[in-house]
C-alpha cells in the first residue's frame, strides 16, 4: 500500500508544495522549522485540508484530485491521526475514546471494547479504562491517543509531533515505546517531528521542509 | 370616552354629528373594550370623561367607587347568532342547537367571556336554552369586537353576539344572522356616565341620552329601547 | 474588596435600577391574599390553567430543543450569506411583538391561511383554537431563544475535536450527536430552560392564534389577564405562581444562561 502526495495547498503566503511517495512498513519523518508546513501534510492526507492542485493517492485510488473533482471525505479514508494536541474527547472515558473509531465504523460494542483493551495494553496502559482524560498525565494521554489511532488498524498512521505534548519526565519512556510500536505496525507511517534524534531512531526516510 | 365595544360602530358615525352640533368641542377620542376591563381602568384612575357601559353591574361598581357624577340608562341589546357566510356550516346553523358539536361536528364556535357583558348575556341565554358553554364553545373572546372579527375572518364559524353587531356586520355580506327565539333570549342594559363635572362631559352625556340619538340607535343599529 | 472599586454615583444609579425592577415584583408578594391562597390555588379554573400552561410549555420546550439544536448547528457551521439571512429570520420572533406573531401564525395556519386553507379543505384540520395552536404559538416565540444560546456555543466549540472524530471515521451526523452536542450541553440546557420560561409566559401570540377557553386553551397568563378586571385578588395569586416559577428557573440557571458557559 502506498500513499503519494503531490501538489500544493493554500494560496499566497501560505502556499506549500509537496511530492513524495511512501510504502508499507516505511516511516517517513518530516522535519523543518515551525511554520514550514509540516502539520499541513498530515492534515492534507487525512482530508482536513483540501489540495489546491495535484493529488493524494492511496494504492491507486484517488483521495483528493481537485483537477478531476475527486474528493474522499476524511471519514472514508483509511488513515489515523495522532494530533499534536492529542484531541482526546474530554467527555468520554479512556476506553470510549479508544473504541470511538471502531464504533464509528460499525464494529459491535463488545468486540470494540476487547480490541481497545488490547490496544491499551500494547501501549503500556492497563486498568485505565474508566478514567477521564483530565485525570491522566501528559504521558498517559499520549499513549491513549496512540492506542486510539492504532486500534483502527489504519493503512497510514500520521503522527504530528508525538512527543511535544509530553513533559520531559515521561518523554524518555515514550521514546522507547514509539519505535517498538512503529516496528510492529504494518502500514505506512508519517512522523512529523523537529527532533533529529527521533529521525535517527525511527525513520526509514526523511523529508526536510525549509 | 371609554365605551363598550358593541357601541363602536355607533359612535364611529355619531362622532361627526356631535362635533357639528357642538362647535366648541374640537375632538373626541374613543377607546373601546370590554366594559369590565374599562370599568377597572376607570376605578384605577383612568382620566376619561365619559363611560359607556354595556353592563349594569360594571356601572354600579364604578359608581360605588365614587368616580361617576351621574348615570343614565339609554339603550338595551339582545343576543343573536352570527354565522360566517362562507363557512361550510352556513346553511346548517338555524338555531342554538346547531351550535353544538354533537349536531355539527367540526364547527368552531366562539362566545364572549363570562366576565364581559355580552358573556353575561350569553350565559343567561344558555341557561334558558339548557346548555353549557363547554358543549358549544372553542374559544372565549374578551370582547364582542374580537368575537365579531374572528367570525368575519372565517377563523370561527359562528358565535353568539349582540343583535346590534349582527345588524351592522350584515352590511359587509360576510356574515349571516340567525335569530334566537324570544323565550330563550335575554337583554343587557347600556348606561352612560359622566366621570367629571366639565361642561363638555355633560354635553356628551346629554347627546347620548337624547331621544334623537336613542331613536337612531334602534332604527339604524339594532339596539332596543331603554 | 471588590465593591470598593465601584464609585458611589454608579452605585446609586445601579440601586435605583434594581429597585425599579424589584419593587413591582415584591409588591405582589405584599398584596397577595395569603390567607386565601390555598382555596384560590385549588379552584378548578386555577388548576386547569396551571395544568394547560405546564403541559403546553414543556412540550413547546422539547420541540424547540429537537428542532432548534439542529438549526443552531446548521447556522453555526455554514458561512453562506443565504444562511445569515436565515439566522435573522429565525431570530425575528424574539423582537417581534407577540401579537404580531399570533397574526402571522393565523395568516399562515388559520382556516383561510396560506397553508391552513389546504389543511382545512383537504384534511379537515382546523388549527386555531386548539391546544396544538397554543404549543405552536409558544414554539414560535420561544425557539429563537434556544437557537441563539446553542448557536453561540456551537460556534465556540472545539473544531479540532470534530476534525479528530472525522479522521476516525465518524460521519458528520455522528460527529453532531457524539461530539458537538455533548460539548454544547450546558448551552442546550440553558436554551431549554429559557425556551420553557418564555413559553410559560406567552400571551399575545397564543391568545390571537389559539384563543382562550378555560380547560382547553386558557393558559395561566390568559387567566391572569381575564381576572384582572373581575377578581383582582385571584389575579394576584396566579401572578404569584408565574413569578415564582420564573424566579425558580432563573435561580436554578444562575449565571449559566449566558451562552457558552
Amino acid at each position: 500500500m502506498s500513499i503519494s502526495l503531490t501538489g500544493s495547498v493554500g494560496r499566497g503566503d501560505f502556499e506549500r508544495s509537496f511530492d513524495f511517495t511512501i510504502a508499507d512498513g516505511e516511516v517517513l519523518a518530516i522535519t523543518g522549522p515551525n511554520g514550514s508546513g509540516k502539520s499541513t501534510v498530515i492534515h492534507t492526507i487525512a482530508g482536513l485540508i483540501p489540495l489546491r492542485s495535484g493529488h493524494v493517492e492511496s494504492d491507486g485510488a484517488m483521495w483528493d484530485a481537485p483537477d478531476s473533482k475527486v474528493w474522499v471525505a476524511p471519514e472514508n479514508r483509511t488513515c489515523a491521526v495522532v494530533f499534536q494536541d492529542l484531541r482526546l474527547f474530554p467527555h468520554m472515558n479512556v476506553i470510549s475514546n479508544v473504541a470511538y473509531g471502531l464504533r464509528a465504523r460499525g464494529v459491535n460494542k463488545d468486540k470494540a471494547i476487547e480490541r481497545s483493551q488490547n490496544s491499551l495494553t500494547h501501549v503500556g496502559l492497563t486498568s485505565f479504562e474508566k478514567r477521564l482524560p483530565s485525570d491522566l498525565s501528559g504521558g498517559e494521554r499520549q499513549r491513549v491517543a496512540l492506542a486510539r489511532a492504532l486500534v483502527m488498524e489504519p493503512r497510514v498512521l500520521l503522527l504530528d509531533e508525538p512527543l511535544s505534548a509530553v513533559d520531559s519526565a515521561s518523554r524518555s519512556a515514550l521514546r522507547e515505546l514509539l519505535p517498538e510500536v512503529l516496528g510492529s505496525f504494518a502500514g505506512a507511517t508519517i512522523l512529523v517531528t523537529h527532533d533529529l534524534g527521533d529521525v535517527e531512531t525511527m525513520a526509514t526516510a526523511y523529508l526536510s521542509l525549509n | 370616552m371609554l365605551a363598550a365595544s358593541s357601541m363602536a360602530p355607533v359612535f364611529a358615525d355619531a362622532e361627526e354629528q356631535f362635533l357639528t352640533t357642538h362647535p366648541c368641542v374640537t375632538a373626541v377620542s374613543f377607546s373601546y373594550g370590554s366594559s369590565a376591563t374599562l370599568g377597572a381602568q376607570i376605578v384605577n384612575g383612568s382620566p376619561a370623561d365619559v363611560f359607556v357601559s354595556a353592563s349594569e353591574t360594571t356601572m354600579s361598581t364604578v359608581s360605588d367607587s365614587g368616580r361617576t357624577v351621574n348615570t343614565t340608562l339609554f339603550a338595551r341589546n339582545s343576543g343573536e347568532i352570527m354565522v360566517n357566510a362562507t363557512s361550510r356550516f352556513a346553511d346548517t346553523v338555524a338555531s342554538l342547537a346547531s351550535l353544538s358539536k354533537s349536531s355539527n361536528s367540526g364547527i368552531k364556535v366562539g362566545l364572549c367571556v363570562t366576565t364581559a357583558p355580552c358573556g353575561v348575556l350569553t350565559d343567561s341565554i344558555l341557561e334558558k336554552f339548557g346548555s353549557e358553554r363547554r358543549a358549544l364553545a372553542d374559544t372565549e373572546s374578551p370582547s364582542v369586537e374580537d368575537l365579531v372579527s374572528k367570525i368575519e375572518m372565517g377563523e370561527l364559524d359562528a358565535g353568539i353576539v349582540y343583535h346590534s353587531d349582527c345588524v351592522n356586520a350584515q352590511k359587509n355580506r360576510r356574515t349571516l344572522c340567525v335569530s334566537i327565539p324570544a323565550d330563550m333570549n335575554s337583554t343587557n342594559s347600556y348606561y352612560v356616565a359622566a366621570l367629571n363635572t366639565r361642561n363638555v362631559t355633560q354635553q356628551f352625556v346629554d347627546f347620548v341620552s337624547s331621544p334623537v340619538f336613542t331613536t337612531s340607535l334602534q332604527s339604524k343599529y339594532g339596539f332596543l329601547a331603554p | 474588596m471588590k465593591s470598593q472599586r465601584v464609585s458611589p454615583a454608579l452605585k446609586i444609579i445601579a440601586f435605583i435600577a434594581a429597585i425599579f425592577i424589584a419593587l413591582p415584583l415584591l409588591s405582589i408578594f405584599v398584596r397577595v391574599p395569603w390567607s386565601d391562597l390555598g382555596d384560590m390555588l385549588s379552584q378548578k379554573s386555577t388548576r386547569d390553567a396551571l395544568l394547560i400552561s405546564l403541559q403546553t410549555s414543556i412540550i413547546a420546550a422539547v420541540i424547540s430543543g429537537l428542532f432548534g439544536v439542529p438549526l443552531a448547528w446548521l447556522l453555526s457551521r455554514s458561512e453562506s450569506r443565504g444562511l445569515s439571512a436565515l439566522r435573522v429570520i429565525c431570530i425575528t420572533p424574539m423582537v417581534l411583538p407577540p401579537v404580531v406573531g399570533g397574526i402571522a401564525l393565523l395568516t399562515a395556519f388559520g382556516r383561510q391561511g396560506i397553508v391552513g386553507q389546504y389543511l382545512y379543505d383537504w384534511f379537515n384540520i382546523s388549527l386555531p383554537f386548539t391546544r396544538t395552536a397554543v404549543v405552536m404559538a409558544q414554539v414560535f416565540v420561544a425557539m429563537p431563544f434556544l437557537v441563539l444560546a446553542v448557536e453561540a456555543a456551537f460556534r465556540q466549540s472545539d473544531r479540532g475535536l470534530e476534525d479528530a472524530a472525522r479522521t476516525m471515521g465518524a460521519s458528520p451526523s455522528r460527529v453532531f450527536f457524539t461530539i458537538a452536542t455533548p460539548a454544547a450541553r450546558p448551552a442546550i440546557i440553558a436554551g431549554l430552560a429559557l425556551a420553557w420560561a418564555r413559553s410559560l409566559g406567552e400571551f399575545g401570540a397564543s391568545i390571537t392564534f389559539a384563543g382562550s377557553f378555560p380547560g382547553r386553551t386558557q393558559t395561566l397568563p390568559m387567566a391572569v389577564y381575564e381576572l384582572v378586571s373581575v377578581d383582582y385578588r385571584l389575579s394576584l395569586v396566579l401572578s404569584l405562581v408565574l413569578i415564582f416559577i420564573s424566579v425558580a428557573v432563573l435561580a436554578a440557571m444562575r449565571d449559566r444562561w449566558m451562552a457558552g458557559r
